[in-house]
């Protein structure tokens, strides 16, 4: 009871309001459960259908359960400090997934080139990783 | 000052981690979400042009019966790149991208969550582009239309690599929206300035809440069907069953009629804040408002069937129930809108009048919906230009002039810089008068048995006065389009200042920071300001205003 009582006084802290963000995305998954039983009332005759809802309420339900555990880890996201990287390895990310894809269909020739955009990517996000680990403390939102 | 309940230390970090990059370079690896939103706003925007050339030429070849200004393969090609292009490469990157600017701003937050992520997503936006662009120029180049249904999209009845192409392009195009709006609903759940709690979020930010929930949860679907489309290219020995065909149509309209909202709830987000601001007054019913766009969002996953009533594989009463029940939230919406205006001191600037027009013409688009989503009707329509009509009534009519209404109005707080308001009204004057030319007659086309996705038809249709209004109609928005790009040119060229309130009537948090904002959004010269409503600024002008009062009383 105890750990119950002091996990909701985690979750309510003052700085972010009342209502947790978490709710949405579950009370969406729940709001579709309603209307996949009201399908249920009309018939079997498209139950494939469910696998959708279950899948999109699935996906919903780990949204809303990802941010109800950094809630409870992070009651005050650290995020709200200021944290100035760059974005390199995202470019890099892109264009590999891209000759990935493009090699596909155009053959095998692409993927030493999608290697290459990809280790790039690997290795900046390490190195953003290290740098993120080096600053102890980060202005605050004014 | 709104600050943390216990601040952190304040220590200098690496120069190499503060400094953003100059130019070109900086913009395309920044983390700022602005930068990141303004550059898929302004892609989304290029591409509106691209894809909208493409469409005249359709109307051209449309003008008159029988006319060849392209061949009827060409007229194939057309199509499937404007629809395919118009919804996953413009309108929804730039529902997303605004979502991605304003949501950080409205929150209080200083960026955006995951903004590594953001810049990845629109990176794998551009290559999407660049690819679905490059795809109409190989060999067997998609021309199935933007659904591309089975089998008639497989290798067997459409070979080449131009179609593999369209189909790894829509995949991964789709994906990058899917992230983008991760982050920015991410953001608006876990990175709000203290004293932001969720029912003093901005309209504009439930919008975008629910356009990132129905984001996360349908586009995954298309990413199947197109995964099922590349099975079916691969062997399409392995999909013989005609249950796949319907299973990929299953896939395709989960995610094709929420992206359809996804499409349109952040312009109605832009409307509802531009009606507040502009007539003065805080949104009128605020809360039933919320509750109205959750319950619509969350309904719109539900409705998908009504694409698929004349396939005969779907149940029609369950699909036309959750359509037509869809109107109660549109109701409650609307009945915001009007009640927002009536008695307010209304301002006619451009933005207000793009956001008054959305109202009327975006119900056209809602009601000939509700036509559609009976079945006894859709029966007849399905396939006709009465269907192209509704669309473009709701996507065009509507979402680009919901969407005008918002860039309008924060122009001047992404650039610094006042649009000319005069260009501005002949901007939506002719906008206005090309939509309705154009639209309206595809409704009476569609009446008159004019089926959708014909290069051609007889003169014996007597269709060829509408069909050449429509032709006009878009040479009008042509124009009017043209007249907003000279406007922006011209006003990025004089630069007329704008002030940190630019239209002084702002009534959510980022109309007190400066113009353009700072890279973290808010500093020290320009606060977060007390929230203490849904209309911080509004509410603090008005106790500002009371105490005012008291004192010339007392006084």
């Amino acid at each position: 009871m105890a750990v119950l009582a002091g996990l909701w006084r985690r979750l309510h802290t003052p700085e972010t309001g009342a209502m947790k963000g978490a709710m949405i995305p579950v009370g969406w998954a729940a709001y579709n459960g309603v209307w996949m039983a009201v399908l249920g009332g009309f018939g079997t005759h498209n139950a494939e259908i469910v696998w959708l809802y279950v899948a999109s309420g699935a996906i919903i339900t780990s949204f809303g359960l990802a941010v109800f555990l950094h809630k409870v880890r992070h009651p005050i996201d650290p995020t709200l400090r200021r944290l100035p990287l760059r974005a390199d390895a995202g470019i890099c990310a892109a264009f590999g997934i891209a000759f990935i894809g493009i090699g596909v269909i155009f053959g095998a020739w692409w993927y030493p080139f999608a290697t290459i955009f990809l280790v790039e990517a690997i290795w900046l996000v390490v190195k953003d990783y290290r740098l993120y680990r080096r600053i102890k403390t980060r202005p605050p939102v004014p | 000052m709104t600050q943390l309940a216990e601040p952190p230390s304040i220590t200098p970090a690496g120069p190499e981690l503060v400094e953003p990059r100059a130019g070109l370079v900086g913009w395309a690896t920044s983390i700022d979400h602005k930068r990141i939103a303004l550059l898929t706003i302004g892609t989304s925007l290029l591409l509106f042009l691209v894809f909208g050339a493409i469409a005249l030429v359709m109307r051209v070849q449309l003008a008159q019966p029988n006319q060849h200004f392209v061949s009827l393969f060409t007229y194939n090609e057309l199509f499937t790149l404007h629809g395919s292009g118009m919804i996953v490469l413009v309108i929804t990157p730039l529902a997303i991208g605004m979502c991605l600017y304003l949501v950080p701003l409205q929150v209080g937050a200083p960026m955006c969550a995951a903004p590594k992520m953001a810049m990845f997503s629109y990176w794998l936006y551009v290559l999407s582009a660049s690819l679905l662009l490059i795809s109409s120029t190989l060999a067997g180049p998609p021309d199935t239309g933007w659904y591309s249904y089975t089998p008639l999209s497989d290798s067997q009845y459409s070979p080449g690599t131009g179609m593999d192409l369209w189909v790894f392009a829509m995949m991964i195009g789709v994906t990058a929206m899917m992230i983008m709006a991760g982050c920015v609903l991410w953001t608006a759940l876990r990175m709000r300035a203290p004293g932001m709690s969720l029912m003093k979020m901005p309209v504009f930010t439930w919008s975008a809440v629910v356009t990132c929930l129905m984001s996360v949860a349908a586009f995954p679907s298309l990413v199947a069907a197109m995964s099922l489309i590349a099975v079916g290219r691969a062997d399409p020995a392995i999909l013989a069953h005609y249950k796949w065909d319907m299973a990929y149509q299953y896939l395709f309209w989960f995610y094709g009629h929420p992206v359809v909202y996804v499409m349109f709830f952040p312009f109605v987000g832009c409307v509802a804040t531009v009606l507040a601001a502009f007539s003065r007054r805080m949104y009128f019913g605020y809360h039933f408002t919320v509750f109205a766009l959750l319950a619509f969002a969350a309904g719109s996953m539900s409705v998908f069937g009504h694409h698929m009533f004349t396939t005969g594989q779907i149940i029609d009463n369950y699909f036309s129930l959750t359509s037509v029940m869809l109107s109660v939230p549109a109701g409650v919406e609307y009945f915001g809108f009007v009640s927002t205006i009536l008695g307010g001191r209304l301002h006619y600037k451009t933005p207000m009048l793009f956001a008054l027009a959305f109202i009327p013409q975006f119900l056209v688009g809602g009601v000939t919906g509700i036509m559609l989503a009976m079945p006894v009707l859709d029966y007849h329509f399905h396939g006709s230009y009465f269907v192209v009509g509704h669309f473009h009534y709701t996507l065009f009519a509507g979402s680009v002039f919901g969407a005008f209404a918002g860039i309008y109005y924060w122009f001047p707080k992404a650039t610094g810089v006042m649009l000319d308001d005069k260009l501005g009204k002949w901007h939506f004057w002719l906008m206005c008068l090309g939509a309705n030319a154009t639209f309206l007659p595809m409704l009476f086309q569609g009446f008159d048995g004019l089926p959708r996705r014909v290069g051609t038809y007889p003169a014996s249709m007597h269709i060829g006065a509408l069909t050449l209004t429509s032709t006009i109609g878009a040479g009008v928005i042509a124009l009017s389009v043209a007249i907003f790009l000279y406007n922006v040119a011209k006003s990025l060229i004089v630069r007329v200042p704008a002030a940190d309130d630019a239209w002084g009537v702002g009534e959510t948090l980022e109309w007190a920071t400066s113009s353009p904002p700072p890279p973290f959004n808010y500093d020290e010269r320009h606060p977060i300001r007390p929230i203490k409503s849904y209309a911080p600024l509004l509410t603090l002008q008005w106790e500002e205003e009371d105490e005012r009062q008291r004192e010339a009383a007392s006084s």
